[in-house]
């Protein structure tokens, strides 16, 4: 079985992820999930929506994140 | 707040992302995750001394952690506020709003706020994405590029050069930190404008009942309320507040019209009901209103609605659904003003077509009370067949005045405004003519109809012997019992030759009793006998007996209704048109019966025998015409008319309407065929001008007869001059039968061109031979035939 701890935060992924494609937003599991633990870890979310908006711009959604990783580091 | 938790928090859902992702990228993850979190380390030690006001500092260094907690919870109400705002299709709503108290549940996101409105901004932005795309790269070109506006997303992530897109990264991200700014200046000011809001919200609770609050006030000559200019305010929360104070205006307009009606006795039974839901529908309000009040003052006095929010905002949502109630209550209260019974429901029974089902429903509501006293009354009506109401809102009228005999016709009559559309005229037409049973539908108000129909049937034929009437009116009027007529001309002839002054009522009485007595008439009902009475026509000058007498058939109520004086009057005709063909079939019989005696006398008399034998001639050709002519009358037309009227007396469907009906058709048709009708002039001419032939030329042979048999008398005494008065008489009776033959003639063609096909078969039977055709063709051998 699984850790009663992972279950539960897979439950909340999926409630998230549910309220992000509802919103529309675009995002996909694995960088909602990235997203997520940098709002966690105290990131501000209109600063990390604003980076998110520009990446968005700048690649198209098919680029993957490595992408995204080495824009960000830039 | 430690960062070993978020470590924690990371490692799970980094857990929860690999077990998700089967494929082999896994590493990866585990390389970007780590690499993230540095860097996230790296920018928070390095922003953080910098931004001290930033909120989310604040919360990562967690200090004030317990304060910041309520500011959280009031935020992520904001979001879902805005959220459910956004979002106006209710089931993406109701998704989300589960999708929220879910998440709440949730201990696992700690920052569910930052997380939330992380998305929003991100679905802001993705919905914007497009346009700031072409902001962003060469719009021109783009727009202007072949494939179109569609592929800017492709196009922009070739054109960008990486120096312009860091700079626009280092633009951008100063911009959100600034925008976090306002955030706790806002909320600051909020205390103030909650306190303004607060003092607002108990006023808005007055105004909602129509009372004067502190600052809102009702203007009597503007008829609305107005808010004090003393307070300040700005212009949104003026805007709410008028838009709130509507409730009140309207509240304040239906319970006047309630206050004023309630009691007043003109408004009737419907109107009655029609204040009673409209009172209910206000209790209904003012328990809302009372919860709203427990509401408000709790939080007011717990300091709380910081938190849980009621705002004139969120009051103007949940008022909504009592405004569109009162809405409706007021249109409804405006257009009933003047109106009463059956036409108030029907006026508010026009709102139930509202295409909203929420008004829908509401008017249905509302209407099934109102209409319950009216659907009382009909109930009453057809039941019991009372008319129940008081206040004259029914749609059946009665008028007392009307007398018995016109109880069917007249005593009962539909008011068309009183008439609620959705009973149909057909139906409004059938409860006012019965008294029967019913529910409010049709089928049932059929079948009933049809039950009381048959009852009401019986007791005319089983109590009234209506059946027998009709039989009697047959028998007596259309000269159906023969022995009887017969025996009444024979009594009546010598008397009625009088001039019709000298005759008198009694002795036609008597003459009248006298025939009863000796026909088979005698076994009939002493009652129909009663009512048979012989009477006299409107006498002028010049008349004899024949021309005035008549038989008249008494009816009262209820039978009246059937044989309404209309009625009888076209029996009075058909009866005198029949009287007349029979008094002259009796003056022929009675003519032939001379000649007939007189033949053998005559015999010897060698030059009369040509004269007897014209005018025996002449005689039977009359007769075989009034023969024709009456039978094609009994029997062609009364009997047949007749039986017809039997079979829809049987009519097991019928009932009293149609019955009535089937009789005055048998009547219109009896005088149609009979030459009676009106719009038939010219038959009426001719028939009349033939009947006055008759009389003429019975007379003339009559009087010829006894001229010969006079002259036969002077024959034996002086022969001298029997040549000279045959002559004249031989004239006088070819001049007679010319006249008689001419007008057959002229009616023959007229009955040929008739419609009516019976009409033209009584041609054919009085003329079967062609004896007059021929005659018509060529009118000069008239002589010759009359000669032979």
């Amino acid at each position: 079985m699984e850790d009663p701890k992972i279950k539960e935060a897979r439950e909340a992924m999926d409630i998230l992820y549910e309220i992000s494609t509802l919103l529309n937003t675009g995002l996909d599991r694995e960088t909602l999930s990235l997203c997520l633990n940098l709002c966690e870890n105290g990131v501000n979310p209109e600063a990390l929506a604003a980076s998110i908006f520009i990446y968005t711009c700048i690649f198209p959604k098919s680029d993957s994140s490595e992408n995204f990783e080495e824009k960000v580091l830039q | 707040m430690s960062f070993t938790t978020n470590n924690i928090g990371l490692t799970n859902l980094n857990n929860n992302l690999k077990n998700n992702k089967i494929t082999g990228g896994d590493i990866e993850y585990e390389r970007i995750s780590r690499a993230l979190n540095s860097l996230v380390k790296y920018f928070l030690h390095e922003v953080s001394p910098f931004e001290p006001n930033k909120p989310i500092n604040k919360e990562t260094v967690g200090g004030g952690k317990t304060n910041n907690t309520e500011l959280l919870t009031t935020r992520q109400q904001h979001t879902f506020d805005y959220l459910i705002r956004e979002h106006k299709s209710s089931s993406k709503a109701l998704r989300f709003a589960n999708l929220f108290t879910k998440l709440q549940s949730q201990s696992i996101v700690t920052r569910k706020w930052s997380v939330l409105y992380f998305l929003l901004s991100v679905s802001d932005q993705s919905n914007s994405n497009e346009m700031t795309g072409i902001l962003y790269t060469a719009p021109i070109e783009q727009t202007f590029s072949f494939r179109g506006l569609q592929n800017i997303q492709n196009i922009s992530s070739i054109t960008p050069s990486p120096p312009r897109s860091t700079l626009r990264i280092q633009k951008e991200d100063p911009l959100p930190i600034k925008t976090g700014f306002p955030k706790p200046d806002l909320d600051n000011n909020l205390n103030n404008k909650y306190n303004s809001e607060k003092l607002l919200l108990r006023d808005i609770i007055f105004i909602f009942q129509g009372i004067n609050g502190q600052y809102i006030k009702w203007d009597s000559e503007a008829k609305s309320f107005i808010i004090d200019l003393k307070i300040s305010i700005n212009r949104s929360t003026v805007d709410l507040l008028h838009r709130l104070s509507e409730l009140g205006f309207l509240y304040r307009r239906v319970e006047e019209f309630v206050k004023m009606n309630a009691n007043d006795p003109f408004i009737g039974l419907v109107g009655q009901a029609f204040c009673s839901v409209l009172q209910h529908e206000l209790t209904e309000y003012y328990r809302f209103i009372a919860n709203l009040e427990a509401t408000i003052t709790k939080e007011v006095d717990n300091q709380q609605f910081l938190t849980n929010g009621i705002s004139l905002k969120r009051l103007l949502v949940w008022t909504q659904d009592s405004l569109f109630k009162l809405r409706i209550m007021s249109v409804l209260v405006d257009c009933c003003k003047e109106k009463r019974g059956g036409a108030l429901v029907s006026t508010i029974y026009n709102y139930t077509n509202h295409g909203d089902p929420f008004i829908q429903e509401f008017i249905n509501k509302m209407l099934e009370e109102i209409s319950r006293p009216f659907f009382e009354m009909l109930q009453r009506w057809i039941y019991e067949g009372e008319l129940d109401d008081p206040f004259e809102e029914f749609f059946v009228s009665c008028d007392p005045n009307v007398q018995e005999e016109d109880l069917w016709r007249s005593k009962y009559s539909i008011l068309k405004d009183m008439q609620p559309t959705f009973i149909s005229e057909l139906l409004a037409k059938k409860v006012s003519l019965k008294y029967g049973d019913m529910v409010a539908l049709e089928s049932s108000i059929d079948a009933t109809y049809t039950a009381t129909s048959q009852r009401l049937l019986n007791i005319l034929f089983t109590k009234y012997k209506l059946k027998e009437h009709f039989i009697a009116l047959k028998r007596y009027l259309l000269l159906g019992q023969g022995d009887f007529i017969q025996h009444l001309m024979a009594q009546l002839g010598p008397g009625l030759g009088k001039p019709a002054t000298t005759i008198y009522h009694h002795n036609l009485t008597g003459i009248l009793e006298a025939a009863i007595r000796a026909s088979n008439a005698q076994y009939d009902d002493p009652d129909i006998l009663r009512r048979l009475d012989a009477g006299l026509l409107e006498v002028s000058s010049g008349d004899v007996g024949w021309d005035v007498f008549s038989l008249f058939y008494r009816v009262d109520s209820p039978l009246n209704t059937i044989f309404t004086p209309q009625a009888m009057h076209q029996y009075l005709k058909i009866f005198n048109l029949l009287w007349r063909l029979k008094r002259v079939e009796h003056d022929l019989s009675f003519c032939w019966r001379r000649n007939m005696t007189s033949a053998r006398s005559f015999l010897r008399v060698e030059e009369l025998r040509k004269e007897i034998n014209t005018s025996r001639l002449v005689c039977s050709e009359m007769i075989h015409f009034v023969y024709q002519l009456q039978y094609y009358i009994l029997f062609e037309v009364i009997e047949c008319s007749w039986d017809e009227l039997v079979t829809d007396i049987h009519n097991p469907s019928g009932d009293l309407d149609s019955l009535i009906e089937a009789h005055n058709k048998y009547l219109s048709n009896v005088s149609n065929k009979s030459f009676l009708n009106a719009s038939n002039n010219q038959d009426l001419f001719f028939n009349t001008k033939i009947d006055e032939l008759h009389n003429l030329g019975v007379k003339e042979t009559i009087r010829r007869d006894n001229n010969s048999g006079s002259r036969k008398d002077q024959n034996h005494s002086r022969s001298n001059d029997k040549s000279e008065d045959p002559k004249a008489i031989q004239e006088c009776l070819n001049e007679v039968a010319g006249q008689f033959k001419s007008e057959v003639v002229n009616l023959l063609t007229a009955l040929a061109h008739h419609q009516d096909t019976d009409l033209r078969f009584l041609s054919v039977s009085l003329d079967f031979n062609e004896f007059y055709h021929v005659n018509e063709k060529y009118p000069g051998s008239r002589k010759r035939t009359l000669g032979s």
